[in-house]
């Protein structure tokens, strides 16, 4: 499954994609693709929703990818060390190879 | 032509979640005057959301109507000046102890970032609390 995440993630919009990617849990989904390459802004309401998907996929030994990060939402992730503890891919393609 | 400093521009808001949208509004104007580039935008987006939000969460704790008092200037073209100020419960967030940001998946906390990203991206931040009031002041430019 390939979740495309385009304009701001914040503390309005974050619930929205976190239910979102919680109905794709319960239908069964355990690798979750989430390509950020329209996502011009994370705030930290939005990296709640990421470490909390996250969290809930590992327990399902499954994985959240998370491909191409840039501009601000890069640095963000770089800052708060996300970068180093997600799996992070350059592209769609390479996300779903794992 | 030597430019003269702008006068500070203010708004009172409410302590709501509702109203970071208006929040926002405000001190981007403030960003265009001086100039600010698009990726300083982002920051100062960044900024403000997280510290507003922090405040509407744990400022007027209760259920307790409370006010977020945004005020901004621009000393000189390229720079611009932002205070936040709330009469909520006395807080100086940039006494927090930083999240360990190597922690793995399995031992980070799910939040906690918000203040962190803010100390980062606002070096210069600076708290003081003024009577009752707690305000948090930083500074961007163009350049930084």
């Amino acid at each position: 499954m390939v979740l495309l995440v385009s304009g701001r993630l914040d503390a309005e919009s974050a619930p929205q994609f976190e239910q979102t990617c919680r109905a794709c849990i319960a239908e069964g989904v355990t690798v979750l693709v989430v390509d950020l390459g329209e996502l011009t802004y994370v705030s930290s309401m939005g990296l709640r929703s990421f470490i909390a998907i996250a969290k809930t996929l590992q327990e399902k030994h499954g994985a959240l990818r998370i491909c191409r990060l840039q501009g601000l939402v890069k640095q963000v992730f770089e800052i708060t060390g996300l970068l180093d503890m997600f799996r992070v891919y350059e592209s769609v393609e390479a996300a779903l190879g794992g | 032509m030597e430019s003269v400093p702008t006068a500070t521009r203010s708004l009172r808001l409410a302590a709501n979640a509702g109203c970071l949208h208006d929040a926002l509004e405000f001190v981007r104007a403030g960003a265009l005057e001086a100039n600010l580039p698009e990726a300083r935008i982002g920051e100062l987006d960044l900024l403000i959301e997280e510290i507003f939000m922090n405040v509407c969460w744990h400022g007027y704790p209760g259920g307790r109507q409370g006010v977020v008092e945004l005020a901004y200037s621009v000393p000189a073209p390229g720079e611009l000046s932002v205070e936040i100020a709330d009469q909520g419960v006395e807080f100086n967030p940039l006494t927090a102890e930083p999240p360990d940001v190597t922690l793995n998946l399995e031992d980070r906390p799910i939040g906690g970032l918000g203040i962190f990203l803010v100390k980062r991206l606002a070096p210069s931040i600076a708290y003081r609390r003024d009577h009752d009031w707690n305000r948090l002041t930083f500074a961007l430019s163009a350049g930084s």
